[in-house]
C-alpha cells in the first residue's frame, strides 16, 4: 500500500511537472524549467534515499556495539566450575545441532554441586547446543540441567567443562548502543574474516591478469590481422556470450573433480588464461578498431614484428580499456558466490562472498560483528565505482549501447 | 569496416599471426565451453552420480524432468519474476535516467548510490535486506505498522516470498541507468530542437524522439535480462535456500539442487539443455519481435 502510495505521488509529480504543464500557456519557459529541475531533484533524492537506506542501516550497526548484559554475580562452586561473567544477548539454541553426552559425565558435574540443587534437564541425549559468548570467545555448549534459577551447560568436546550461566533478566541486561570501531577489526581477526579478504585478493589477483592477457592477445588477434575465417570465429565468440553458463558447468565440474581440482583455485582461474570472458575481447576488440593504424604502419616499417607492434604501440595506447577490464574483473571476482560455492570445500580457502554466509552461520547472534563483515566486503567495489566511474561507464556503455 | 580497407595489404604470412595470437580463445572455447556442452549433452542421457559409471538411460531424464511437477514449479517462478521484474527494471532505470539526463549538482555522487546494487554481490544484497524483511524489527513491516497494517513475514510465508526478491529487483533497477544515460546523451540535439521548433511539448519529445531512439538499448538490456532471469541466484541461495515450501525455488536453484545437493548430474543436465532452450527461443523471439518496435539509425538512412 504504502510502496503503491509513495509511487502514485511520485508519478503525479512527474505528471505535473511534465505533461500537464505543458498546456498551462501562461507560465514563462524559464520558470517551468525550475519547476522540472526541482521536481526530478525531489524525486532524485527520494529514490536514492530508498535505495541507500538498507546500505546506511547496516552501516550503522557495524559502528555500533552490540547489546551488553551485566555482569552475572558471581557464584563460587568450587574449582570445578567456570562461572559465566559475561553472557550472550538471547539464548537460542543452534538450530538443528544437538549433541550426546553421556549420563556418566552428567552424573559427575551434578556430584560437585554443592546441596544437591541441581536438577538434570528434562530434556535426555541428545542435548540441543547453544553458542554462548564467554569471555569474548564463542563456545558451543550443551544444555544439560538447572541450579536453581541458573543453568547448567557443558561443553561439547571432550574436555566436558560446565558452565553455569543464567539468563540476564530484564534489568540487568543494559541496552545500551555505544559508538565503536571495533567491530571491523574483530571481525577481521575473530572469525577467519581477514583470511577470507586475503583469499579473495590472491583471487582477483590472478584472475584479473589473466584476463587482461589474454584478452589483450586475442583481441589483437581479431582486430588486426585478415586470417581466413576471422569474421565466423569472431561471430562464435559473440554467440557465447549468450550462452547461459549452466550448459558447461556441470561438465566442466566432473572434469576438475576428475583432475582432482575440486577444493583448489585452479578451477576459478584456469579458465581466465584462455580468454573466458567473451565481454573483455569485444570490448578491447571493439576499442582496439579504433586506434589508428598509421602508428602500426609506421612501426612496422621500422621493423617491428606483430609483438613489438602490440606491445610497443597499442598496449600503451590502450590504458583505459585495460583499466576498464582491470576494474570489472575486479570486481566480478571480488564478489563472486556461485562459482567459489561450486568448487571450494575448505573453509579456509573461502573469498569473501562465501566466507560471509559462513561468518553468517558462526556469528547469527552478533549483529554488529556480521555487519562489519558486510560492510568490508561492499565498501571496496563502491569505492572504486565511484573514483573510476568514467572507466565502468565505459565498459558497460559499449557493451550496452553500442553493442 | 572502413578503415581495414586502408590497411596496406598483408601478406598471407603474416596475416597467418592471427591464429596464432587467437589460439587462447580457440583452446579456452574448445575446453572450456564447446567440449563441455558435447559431454553435457551426452549426460543428459545418462544416469550420472560422479562416482559410477554413466549409464545410458535415453530420454527418460527428460520425461522425467517434463512430469515432475517441481520442474514445472520452479520454470513457473522463474517466469513470473522475470515478466514482472525485467518491465519494472527498465522503466525505472529508464526513470531515473531520465531524471538524470540535466545539469545536477554532485552527478559523481548520485551516480553512485543509484548503481550501488550493480556493483555489490548478491550475497551482500541478501544481508542488507535481511534485516529489513523481519517481521518484528523489520522497516518494512514498521511502516506498514505504523500506517495500522500488520505485515507479513516476509520471508517465512510462502505467499509473500517472491514480493521479497521483486522488491530487491526494482531496488537494483538502477545498475540499468548507467546505460541509459550514455543513450540519451547520445541522441542528437538536432531532434530535440526540430521538435521545439515544431512546437512540440516535452512529452511528445518522449514519446516521440527519446523513446524510439532509446529501443536499441531497452532490446539489449531485455535480452541479457532474460538470462539474467535465469542465473538468479546468490540472493534467494543466502536468503530463503529456495523455501519456505519452494516458494523461491528459482530454475537456477533447482538445477544447482539437482547437480550439486543430489550429484543427479544426468537429470541436471538435462535441466540445463532445456534452459538453454527456453533461453534460445525467447531471445529469437525478442529478435524478431525487435522489427517492430525496435528502431534503428541505420533504418531512415535507407
Amino acid at each position: 500500500m504504502i510502496i503503491i502510495a509513495f509511487f502514485l505521488v511520485i508519478i503525479n509529480l512527474f505528471l505535473w511537472a511534465f505533461v500537464v504543464s505543458n498546456s498551462v500557456g501562461v507560465m514563462t519557459k524559464q520558470r517551468l524549467a525550475r519547476r522540472r529541475k526541482i521536481v526530478a531533484l525531489i524525486i532524485i533524492v527520494f529514490m536514492a534515499i530508498a535505495i541507500i537506506y538498507p546500505v546506511l542501516s547496516m552501516l550503522g550497526g557495524s559502528v555500533s556495539s552490540k547489546q551488553v548484559s551485566r555482569t552475572v554475580p558471581e557464584v563460587k562452586l568450587g574449582d570445578f566450575f567456570n562461572i559465566v561473567k559475561t553472557m550472550a544477548k538471547n539464548l537460542v539454541p543452534i538450530e538443528g545441532k544437538r549433541v550426546k553426552i553421556d549420563q556418566e559425565d552428567i552424573d559427575r558435574a551434578f556430584a560437585e554441586l554443592p546441596a544437591s540443587e541441581g536438577k538434570q534437564s528434562r530434556e535426555n541425549s541428545p542435548y540441543s547446543v547453544y553458542n554462548i559468548e564467554i569471555d569474548g570467545e564463542d563456545l558451543h555448549l550443551a544444555k544439560i540441567g538447572k541450579v536453581g534459577k541458573q543453568w547448567l551447560y557443558m561443553t561439547t568436546d571432550s574436555s566436558r567443562d560446565t558452565y553455569l550461566a543464567a539468563p540476564a533478566s530484564e534489568e540487568q541486561r543494559v541496552k545500551a548502543v555505544v559508538f565503536t570501531w571495533s567491530n571491523f577489526p574483530d571481525a577481521l581477526s575473530k572469525g577467519d574474516f581477514g583470511r577470507y579478504v586475503i583469499n579473495s585478493m590472491i583471487l582477483v589477483v590472478i584472475n584479473t591478469i589473466g584476463a587482461l592477457l589474454s584478452a589483450t592477445l586475442v583481441a589483437y588477434g581479431f582486430s588486426r590481422f585478415k586470417f581466413k575465417g576471422r569474421n565466423w570465429l569472431f561471430i562464435v565468440l559473440l554467440s557465447t556470450m549468450m550462452l547461459p553458463a549452466q550448459v558447461s558447468l556441470i561438465p566442466s565440474f566432473i572434469i576438475y573433480t576428475k583432475l582432482g581440482w575440486y577444493g583448489t583455485y585452479l578451477p576459478l582461474t584456469v579458465a581466465a588464461y584462455f580468454a573466458a570472458s567473451p565481454w573483455n575481447v569485444f570490448l578491447m576488440r571493439q576499442f582496439f578498431m579504433g586506434l589508428p593504424l598509421e602508428l602500426d604502419e609506421a612501426a612496422k616499417i621500422d621493423g617491428c614484428g606483430p609483438f613489438g607492434i602490440l606491445f610497443k604501440v597499442i598496449v600503451p595506447q590502450s590504458t583505459a580499456v585495460m583499466l576498464t577490464i582491470t576494474l570489472s574483473t575486479a570486481v566480478f571476482w571480488w564478489n563472486d558466490y556461485f562459482y567459489s560455492l561450486i568448487y571450494l570445500q575448505d573453509q579456509k580457502m573461502y573469498p569473501v562472498a562465501l566466507g560471509l554466509t559462513a561468518f553468517d552461520a558462526k556469528y547469527f547472534n552478533n549483529s554488529a560483528l556480521k555487519a562489519a563483515a558486510t560492510v568490508m566486503m561492499l565498501v571496496p567495489p563502491v569505492m572504486m565505482f565511484f573514483f573510476f566511474q568514467k572507466f565502468f561507464i565505459q565498459g558497460t556503455v559499449i557493451s550496452g549501447v553500442k553493442g | 569496416m572502413s578503415r581495414q580497407k586502408r590497411i596496406v595489404p598483408q601478406s598471407e604470412r603474416y596475416s597467418r599471426w592471427g591464429y596464432a595470437f587467437i589460439t587462447p580463445w580457440i583452446i579456452g572455447f574448445l575446453v572450456f565451453t564447446f567440449l563441455p556442452m558435447l559431454f553435457s549433452m551426452y549426460l543428459s542421457f545418462t544416469d550420472y552420480d560422479t562416482i559410477n559409471t554413466p549409464r545410458w538411460v535415453g530420454f527418460q531424464n527428460f520425461v522425467k524432468m517434463f512430469t515432475k511437477p517441481e520442474m514445472w514449479h520452479s520454470l513457473w517462478i522463474t517466469v513470473k519474476f522475470g515478466v514482472i521484474s525485467l518491465p519494472l527494471g527498465i522503466i525505472t532505470g529508464f526513470l531515473l535516467a531520465y531524471l538524470l539526463n540535466q545539469k545536477i549538482p554532485a552527478m559523481k555522487f548520485w551516480r553512485t548510490i543509484f548503481y550501488l546494487p550493480a556493483m555489490i554481490s548478491g550475497v551482500v544484497v541478501a544481508m542488507l535486506w535481511r534485516g529489513l524483511f523481519d517481521d518484528q524489527y523489520g522497516i518494512i513491516n514498521f511502516i506498514l505498522r505504523t500506517a495500522g497494517l500488520r505485515g507479513p513475514q516476509w520471508l517465512l510465508d510462502p505467499k509473500y516470498t517472491l514480493y521479497c526478491f521483486l522488491f530487491l529487483s526494482v531496488w537494483g533497477a538502477g545498475g540499468g541507468m548507467v546505460v541509459y544515460l550514455s543513450g540519451l546523451q547520445s541522441i542528437p540535439t538536432a531532434l530535440y530542437e526540430a521538435a521545439e521548433i515544431d512546437g512540440c511539448t516535452k512529452f511528445q519529445q518522449l514519446i516521440h524522439i527519446t523513446i524510439p531512439q532509446m529501443t536499441p538499448i531497452f532490446f539489449f538490456n531485455l535480452i541479457m535480462g532474460l538470462i539474467g532471469t535465469f542465473q538468479y541466484f546468490a540472493e534467494p541461495m543466502v536468503l530463503t535456500k529456495g523455501g519456505p515450501a519452494d516458494s523461491t525455488m528459482f530454475y537456477n536453484l533447482y538445477l544447482y539442487k539437482h547437480a550439486f545437493q543430489f550429484r543427479n548430474m544426468g537429470y541436471a543436465s538435462a535441466l540445463a539443455w532445456f534452459l538453454f532452450a527456453i533461453v534460445l527461443i525467447l531471445t529469437l523471439l525478442v529478435f524478431k519481435s525487435s522489427e517492430l518496435w525496435v528502431f534503428y539509425e541505420s533504418e531512415v538512412k535507407k
